[in-house]
């Protein structure tokens, strides 16, 4: 299970004013020996006190606003969460990741991959070339207990980039059915037969590109002895349109 | 997903595939796109919570 990614500001609790009325109840309640914080007693018990609201709205209109009848939602102060604040958050550009470590060491390790399967080649930019874009995605991978388990940074192309006839013909998105799991699942306990489950690295470094796609140098990770260069793609990356096609074309 | 009658072909199959590409052998199936899977003395108990 994962933590909620995105945490709202946590606002400090809004203390009413405390008039002289609430005092004398809180000391009322002290007296009577019951535990009572004057933070949980309920807006409606303490309506007579005057409600904290910066904004007064002004009517000069016929309509009728909830808020003129008094009628407001719960102000939700906190969001809820059994997990304190993490201290680190996802970046969502590569100006945000490269200054931790953690994330760089990410970046590079991708980019190892990538280089290692010969997914392309760097290439000065050929006349008529419209490269695609690129961009990377920031994922930090957590256990079950909401601990960090690791920092994962992808490199993905801006499919919306690229045209369709020119950088790719087909397009693919592969899916199961579940019957075809449940059925699988049928069979093997039926016969008892033991189950077992594996995943491919990177499946989509496998497979080889028909198209010429040029791809431009990696934000963050230019090199800067060729900055204007581009990337010839070999094979294909995530996010190209025509990438998992390739994916059952392996098989 | 793999399973057979052959468990020794199912190792197999699992290591052909570690000696192409990269793989990761996550053992026993215990969940499989968003349906958790487990083992019951009458058979598989399926849960489509994480």
């Amino acid at each position: 299970m994962l933590p909620p990614l995105r945490h709202l500001q946590v606002l400090p609790p809004l203390s009413p004013p405390i008039s002289e009325s609430n005092a004398n109840l809180h000391h009322e309640y002290l007296h009577s020996d019951l535990h009572v914080s004057p933070a949980s007693t309920s807006p409606a018990s303490t309506s007579p006190l005057p409600c904290p609201i910066t904004h007064i709205p002004t009517c000069n209109h016929s309509m009728t606003t909830r808020s003129m009848n008094n009628i407001f939602k719960p102000k939700q102060l906190n969001t809820v969460s059994k997990h304190s604040l993490p201290p680190f958050l996802e970046p969502t550009c590569v100006s945000q990741a490269v200054s931790h470590p953690e994330w760089h060491a990410a970046m590079s390790s991708e980019l190892i991959a990538l280089m290692s399967h010969g997914t392309w080649d760097l290439i000065p930019p050929p006349k008529d070339c419209k490269p695609v874009g690129c961009k990377w995605v920031f994922r930090i991978k957590r256990k079950a207990d909401g601990s960090i388990d690791k920092f994962k940074a992808r490199l993905v192309a801006k499919d919306y980039n690229q045209c369709p006839g020119v950088d790719y013909k087909e397009t693919f998105s592969p899916v199961v059915k579940p019957a075809t799991i449940r059925t699988m699942l049928n069979i093997a306990v039926m016969n008892g037969w033991p189950l077992r489950q594996m995943d491919v690295n990177n499946a989509f470094l496998h497979g080889m590109l028909s198209e010429t796609v040029y791809m431009m140098q990696p934000p963050g990770f230019k090199d800067f002895s060729k900055p204007d260069y581009v990337y010839r793609l070999r094979k294909a990356i995530y996010g190209l349109k025509q990438a998992l096609m390739f994916i059952l074309m392996i098989w | 997903m793999i399973t057979g009658s052959d468990n020794q072909f199912v190792g197999h199959v699992v290591n052909t595939f570690g000696a192409r590409f990269s793989v990761k052998d996550m053992g026993l199936l215990h969940y499989f796109l968003g349906v958790e899977v487990i083992p019951i003395t009458a058979g598989l108990f399926l849960a489509q919570h994480k």
